[in-house]
């Protein structure tokens, strides 16, 4: 009989904290149904990190400690990471500046050579037959895919997926990681994760992070790009490209909801940064 | 004596439709006809019942193999049937309801789960099984609720009732129950007891004293009786069971993101921290867990309990 732990039941895993003394070691994560192989890019992605050097620092990832199968399933054994849900951005910006700094960090060891173009033309010969609209950015982030190479990208950087104590963050949750993910991706997924705590509408996040009146959020952005080596020009084509990833996450997973989000997600294509305005409101 | 049902009960008449929709038209339909019957039970609730697999993921906290055969005690619809059988040799759902049983039997069919047996099980005090035919059985939700189908002191029932559980196991079996705190938080801050007709205060109350509110208010006596920490503890070892581990659940065990060890105060705190710090609380939750941790006593009043016990 298993001594000493606890069980965490979410959507997609169970996850049996394994504790020595009064305090957890590791995680045991065990998948659902159909996550199989999502729980495998877990793997290869957290060994990954820790052969990179990104698993430790003041961001850092959990520890992939072994992995298993178990009634024809496979199950991962990972460090235990500690911490809590982040505030909000506000009133909790060292650590997000110590996150988009990793995540900046992170685009310069991408895993793969190569430009983004074939991973664009995959997307949008998923996307486009059903979400015809995608068809007015297929040039734009066509150009910009030949600009970039693929990095690692999480994939799904909700607050959900973050753990803060003492100014230290601890990302969690990989599953939805991949090698030839698009620059800036992640950092928008924060960002706009953030500000949509806030509204509850995608529409607004997205144009309160490009019209100025959220300046904490943009200085973050463009903190990214600098890093990065992201040109203003490139902002927008790179944004378009996110929304493509996500709507072609929405018509690979046929995620509950996925019309209202697809459409959340459309009328976000139409929003663009405002460099003009950003120019005057940054001073940087 | 007659007891009111809670709204919940779906009689006779609707299983009879039920099969009969079954047989003339499919499982699909038959359910469909079924959820419309919203003035008896809520569809989300049925779907829950028979769908939801998280309500029991406590068995990950049971040491199950792929040989271990398990009977699912009072299985209900099946669900927790359901999410057992790929985990187990064999599960043996057992039901007293003649309609529910029906309805599982042909739930699992319809979905081909063959290591499943439904069973009907007419007294809990001699099960149709040979001693040690079980490597763990399942009580989620139902020993409180032994009492009312068998004469005797309530306490009494529930010991004769796991002694019988325990003659079952195998040496060394696993014995599983969920059951509510008679002085969990919720009870105490005014949750109505949906085991007795949905009376206020009733289990925390003394047992003669919740009797008489029983027979006053419901005119039946009041016999679902759960009980405290310790005495849930002196229960179980009286009818010979021992290793006993209890756990609670955030929020309770139907709907539940969390379970933890509740033997080890140090571990309730750390995890009320991280409870309170992650997720959507009531401020009935915010406050038993502040009190609780503070007094480092959150056991006695935890809304419910799960057990993991050996046979000795």
């Amino acid at each position: 009989m298993p001594r000493n732990v606890n069980l965490r039941s979410t959507k997609r895993h169970v996850l049996l904290e394994v504790m020595a003394g009064d305090r957890p070691v590791c995680i045991v994560k065990y998948p659902r149904a159909q996550e199989e192989s999502f729980l495998r890019n877990e793997a290869e992605t957290l060994d990954w990190l820790h052969h990179a050097g990104l698993c430790t620092g003041p961001v850092s990832t959990p520890r992939l400690i072994g992995q298993g199968v178990a009634f024809n399933r496979i199950y991962l054994i990972q460090d235990f990471a500690e911490g809590e849900v982040p505030a909000r951005l506000e009133e909790n910006e060292a650590p997000a500046i110590a996150l988009v700094d990793w995540l900046a960090d992170v685009m310069s060891k991408a895993r793969e050579e190569g430009t983004l173009t074939g991973t664009v033309q995959r997307m949008l010969d998923r996307v486009l037959p059903k979400y015809p609209a995608v068809e007015a950015v297929k040039r734009p982030t066509e150009a910009v895919a030949g600009r970039y190479r693929p990095v690692l990208m999480h994939g799904d950087l909700s607050y959900q997926n973050l753990l803060v104590r003492d100014g230290a963050v601890s990302l969690i949750d990989w599953e939805y990681a991949r090698a030839d993910g698009i620059p800036m991706a992640d950092v928008l997924d924060f960002l706009l994760y953030d500000l949509y705590r806030d509204t509850k509408d995608y529409g607004a996040a997205v144009r309160g992070l490009f019209s100025g009146n959220r300046p904490q959020h943009w200085a973050l952005l463009k903190r990214y790009c600098r890093a990065g080596g992201i040109s203003d020009d490139d902002i927008r084509p790179l944004f378009q490209l996110f929304v493509l990833s996500k709507l072609d996450l929405l018509v690979r997973l046929s995620a509950p909801r996925a019309e209202q989000k697809a459409k959340e997600l459309l009328e976000a294509l139409s929003e663009s940064p405002h460099e003009s305005l950003q120019a005057q409101r940054d001073p940087a | 004596m007659t007891y009111r049902y809670s709204k919940d009960h779906i009689g006779t008449q609707h299983y009879d439709e039920f099969f009969r929709n079954l047989d003339a038209h499919g499982w699909k339909t038959a359910m469909d006809r079924l959820m419309t019957l919203q003035d008896i039970i809520k569809p989300q609730k049925i779907s829950m019942f028979l769908s939801d697999q998280r309500r029991n993921d406590f068995i990950f906290l049971l040491p199950l193999g792929e040989e271990s055969v398990v009977l699912d005690y009072g299985s209900g619809w099946g669900n927790t049937t359901f999410t057992l059988a790929p985990y187990c040799k064999q599960v043996v759902a057992m039901e007293a309801d003649h309609g529910r049983l029906r309805f599982s039997a042909a739930h699992f069919a319809h979905r081909g789960v063959y290591n499943v047996t439904p069973v009907r099980s007419g007294n809990a005090l001699s099960l149709p099984f040979r001693d040690n035919s079980f490597d763990a059985v399942i009580m989620n939700g139902v020993l409180e609720w032994t009492p009312r189908s068998i004469n005797g002191p309530p306490e009494e029932v529930h010991k004769q009732v796991l002694t019988e559980v325990r003659r079952v196991l195998k040496s060394n079996g696993t014995l599983q129950i969920s059951i509510e705190n008679r002085f969990g938080y919720a009870y105490l801050l005014g949750k109505r007891d949906h085991h007795c007709g949905g009376l206020r205060w009733a289990p925390f109350l003394p047992r003669p004293l919740a009797n008489l509110y029983s027979w006053l208010w419901l005119r039946q006596p009041y016999r679902t009786w759960f009980y405290s920490y310790g005495r849930l503890r002196e229960v179980i070892s009286g009818a010979g069971f021992g290793d006993t581990q209890i756990y609670s659940y955030f929020h309770n065990h139907v709907r539940y993101s969390h379970m933890y060890l509740l033997d080890d105060e140090a571990n309730v705190s750390r995890k009320a921290h991280e409870i309170l710090a992650n997720q959507r609380v009531t401020w009935k939750d915010r406050l038993a867990y502040r009190l609780g941790c503070r007094l480092r006593q959150f056991r006695w009043i935890a809304q419910d309990f799960m057990v993991v016990t050996k046979k000795n």
